[in-house]
C-alpha cells in the first residue's frame, strides 16, 4: 500500500515541474504526442492493402460461405440439418472444425445446422471431395447431391 | 435502394427532430448540431429496430405492409416534429481569433480518418462477413428474422451459438435487408461503420460542446487513431462497437446536462433511451444499466443533492423504461436461459472467489489486454494529462463528471466480477473476450478523460489569469469553481 506512495509524489512532483513550462510549450507538446500516436495508426494501411490484393485462401470465410450456400436449393428452409466433418484431429474449441460449423450455419440459415447425425439429412463437410464418410456406407445413408468440394449432403433413415 | 436508404434516414432524421427538442444550442452552433447528428444515428437506428421487432412479434414476418407503415409512421412522426419543433437562434458563438493549431490538428485528424477509412475497406473486403461472433451470432440471427418468413423464433433455438443475446444490431440488419430485400453482406459492415464513427463523432462533438473545439479534435484524433477500436467496429461487425457507442450516448447527454447553465430535462431522458438500446445491445448493457443509476445515485449523495437527484433518476428511468420493456419482452417470451447464470452453483461459485490464482489471472489478462487495446495511448494520454493538467470543474459540473467515471469504475468492477465467478475456462475466457470488452469502454473512457483534463483554451486562459490573480485556487475548487471559465459552446 505505502509502496505506492512515492510514485504518487513524484507524479504530483512531475504535475509541478510540467506547470513550470510556458502554457503554448505544453499545448504544443500535448497535441503533438496525440497526432503522433493517431498518426501511428496508419502504419496497418499497408498491410491491409496488401491483404486485399492477395488470392483469397480456400480457408477464407467467404469461400468456405459460398461452399455451403449451394446446398440451399437441395433442401426446404424450416429444416433441421446434421453436420459431420472429418476434421476430428482439429482442436476442438477455436478450430477451422468450429469455425465450418458456425459458416455452415450461416450460410444456411434459417435452417438450423446442427453438430449431430441425427438428422434426416446430415451434411458430409471434407477437405478431400473424394472421402464418403464410414457411417453413411454402415447406416445407408443416401447421397443427395455431391458439391464436388468436399461437401456432401446425405439422406439418412430419419423422418422429420 | 431508394427503399433501403429511406428505411435508414427517415428514423435518424425523425431522432435528429428530437434531439432538437432536448440538446440546447443555437442554428450555428457546429457542436451541438454534429452532437445532435451523431445521436440521431444511433437513435434512429435502434428505435427503428425495435419497431421492427416488435411488428416481427406481434404481426409476423416484416413484408411489403410493415415498410410502407414505417415509412409512413417514421414520415408522420417527421412532419409533426418539424412543425413543432424549437425555433433555433440564429446566434453562435464567436470563433477563437488563433485557429492555427486547430487547423493542423484537423488536417492530422483528416489523415487519421481516410487512412482508418481505407483500412477498414481493405480488411473488409478480405473478411466482407466479418469476424467469428458477427456470422456465428449476429448476422446468423439477422438472417433468421429476414429468410425464417413465421418460423423466425428458430433464431432463438438453443441449437445456436448464444440465443439469450439482446437483439438490436441483428434487428437493425435484418430491417435493413428487408428494405433493401436481398441479404447482402455489406449491409452489416456498414452498420458497423455508422455505429463506429457516430462513437467517434459523438465523442468528438460531446467533447468540443463541453470543453472547446480543439479538446473535440484530440478526442476524435485518440479514438480514430485507435485500430483496436477501429478494426472491432468497422471489419469485425460485433456488437461491442455499437454497444460502446449506446454507452457513450448515455454518458454525453448526461454530463452535458450538467455542464449546461439552463439544463433540460430531455438530455437525461435521451441518456436514459440510449442505457436502454445499450441494454438491448448485449447483456453487458444491463451491467451498465444497474452500474448507470449506481453512480448516478451515488454522485447525487456525494453532492448531497436528494430531491433533484431523485427527479432526474425518475427521468432517466423514464428513457430506459420502453427499451427495458422491450429486453424483458425477448427475455422472457423467446430466450433461452443465460450459461453464465444458469450454470452457477452457490459452492462452486464461492470456490472460485476464494481462488487467489484466479484473482491474479485476471488482473494480469486486464494489464496485457489494456495494452492490446489502447496501444501507445496507455504512455500518451498520461504524459498528455500531466502536461496540460486536471480541469477546473464548478460543483454542477462535477455530479456529471463523477457519474460518468463512476460508471467506468462499475463496469470495470462488474467484468472483474463476471470473470471470477465465470463457469468457463478462465484463461479461455479472458483470451476470447476482455479484449472486446475494454473495446466497450473506450470511448467513454477518452471523453471522460478529455472531460478531466484541462482543454488548451482553458490553460491559457489559466495562465493569463495566473498573472492577474496571485492566489492559488483551493483544493476545495470553491475558487476554480468561480475563476473557471466556461468554453464557448460553438466550434
Amino acid at each position: 500500500m505505502l509502496s505506492g506512495l512515492p510514485a504518487f509524489t513524484g507524479w504530483l512532483n512531475a504535475n509541478e515541474t510540467a506547470r513550470m513550462l510556458p502554457p503554448q510549450r505544453r499545448i504544443r507538446a500535448a497535441t503533438l504526442l496525440i497526432a503522433i500516436c493517431a498518426l501511428g495508426s496508419t502504419r496497418a494501411l499497408p498491410r491491409a492493402v496488401q491483404l486485399s490484393q492477395a488470392d483469397p485462401t480456400p480457408d477464407a470465410t467467404a469461400a468456405l460461405v459460398a461452399r455451403f450456400e449451394a446446398i440451399k436449393p437441395h433442401v426446404r428452409k424450416q429444416i433441421s440439418l446434421g453436420y459431420l466433418s472429418d476434421a476430428r484431429h482439429l482442436d476442438p474449441r477455436r478450430s477451422s472444425l468450429l469455425k465450418r460449423l458456425y459458416l455452415a450455419q450461416f450460410a444456411l440459415a434459417p435452417r438450423i445446422v446442427e453438430r449431430t447425425t441425427h438428422r434426416e439429412f446430415v451434411i458430409f463437410d471434407s477437405d478431400r471431395p473424394e472421402v464418403t464418410p464410414d457411417i453413411a456406407t454402415l447406416e445407408g445413408w443416401k447421397l443427395v447431391v455431391d458439391l464436388h468440394n468436399g461437401v456432401k449432403l446425405f439422406r439418412t433413415a430419419r423422418q422429420e | 435502394m431508394i427503399g433501403f436508404l429511406l428505411g435508414l434516414l427517415l428514423p435518424c432524421s425523425a431522432a435528429w427532430l428530437l434531439t432538437g427538442r432536448c440538446v440546447p444550442g443555437g442554428a450555428r452552433d457546429r457542436a451541438a448540431l454534429g452532437l445532435r447528428a451523431s445521436l440521431a444515428v444511433g437513435l434512429g437506428t435502434g428505435l427503428s429496430a425495435a419497431t421492427y421487432f416488435l411488428w416481427t412479434l406481434v404481426v409476423g414476418s416484416p413484408g411489403v405492409v410493415y415498410r410502407w407503415v414505417e415509412l409512413l409512421g417514421w414520415t408522420t412522426l417527421i412532419v409533426v416534429g418539424w412543425i413543432f419543433r424549437p425555433r433555433l437562434r440564429e446566434t453562435g458563438e464567436p470563433q477563437p481569433s488563433d485557429q492555427s493549431p486547430q487547423r493542423w490538428l484537423a488536417s492530422a485528424l483528416g489523415v487519421v480518418v481516410v487512412v482508418a477509412m481505407t483500412t477498414t475497406i481493405c480488411e473488409s473486403i478480405v473478411e466482407p462477413y466479418g469476424d467469428w461472433n458477427a456470422w456465428s451470432v449476429w448476422n446468423a440471427r439477422a438472417k433468421f428474422l429476414f429468410l425464417g418468413d413465421d418460423d423466425w423464433r428458430r433464431a432463438f433455438s438453443p441449437a445456436l451459438q448464444h440465443p439469450d443475446y439482446p437483439l438490436l444490431l441483428s434487428a437493425t440488419v435484418a430491417r435493413a435487408w428487408t428494405f433493401l430485400k436481398t441479404d447482402a453482406a455489406w449491409v452489416s459492415w456498414l452498420m458497423g461503420n455508422l455505429f463506429m464513427w457516430s462513437a467517434i463523432a459523438l465523442a468528438s462533438f460531446g467533447v468540443a460542446r463541453a470543453k472547446g473545439r480543439t479538446q473535440g479534435i484530440l478526442a476524435a484524433l485518440v479514438l480514430a487513431g485507435n485500430m483496436a477500436f477501429v478494426h472491432s467496429g468497422g471489419v469485425q461487425q460485433y456488437a461491442d462497437v455499437p454497444l460502446a457507442y449506446f454507452m457513450l450516448a448515455t454518458l454525453v447527454p448526461l454530463t452535458l446536462h450538467d455542464f449546461e447553465t439552463n439544463p433540460r430535462k430531455g438530455l437525461i431522458f435521451l441518456a436514459g433511451l440510449c442505457a436502454g438500446l445499450a441494454a438491448w445491445t448485449k447483456n453487458e448493457g444491463a451491467l451498465f444499466l444497474v452500474a448507470l443509476f449506481a453512480a448516478r445515485g451515488l454522485a447525487g449523495v456525494l453532492e448531497r443533492r436528494w430531491r433533484r437527484e431523485a427527479r432526474e433518476l425518475l427521468w432517466l428511468f423514464a428513457g430506459v423504461l420502453p427499451m427495458l420493456t422491450i429486453l424483458v419482452v425477448q427475455k422472457t417470451l423467446l430466450a433461452s436461459a443465460n450459461k453464465m447464470v444458469s450454470e452457477q452453483d452457490f459452492a462452486t461459485t464461492l470456490r472460485r472467489i476464494a481462488d487467489g490464482s484466479r484473482h491474479l489471472e485476471i488482473l494480469q489478462a486486464f494489464d496485457v489486454t489494456a495494452w492490446e487495446v489502447a496501444h501507445g495511448f496507455l504512455i500518451v494520454l498520461p504524459v498528455v494529462a500531466l502536461l496540460l493538467g486536471r480541469s477546473r470543474l464548478g460543483p454542477l459540473r462535477r455530479t456529471g463528471y463523477r457519474t460518468a467515471w463512476l460508471v467506468l469504475a462499475f463496469m470495470l468492477a462488474g467484468y472483474y466480477c463476471i470473470y471470477l465467478v465465470t463457469p468457463y475456462d478462465l484463461t479461455w475466457h479472458l483470451q476470447t473476450s476482455l479484449n472486446r470488452l475494454l473495446v466497450q469502454l473506450w470511448p467513454s473512457g477518452v471523453f471522460i478523460f478529455f472531460l478531466a483534463i484541462a482543454s488548451p483554451e482553458e490553460v491559457l486562459t489559466r495562465s493569463d489569469k495566473s498573472h492577474e490573480v496571485t492566489v492559488h485556487p483551493s483544493r476545495s475548487g470553491a475558487l476554480s469553481a468561480s475563476t473557471s471559465t466556461r468554453m464557448p459552446a460553438s466550434v
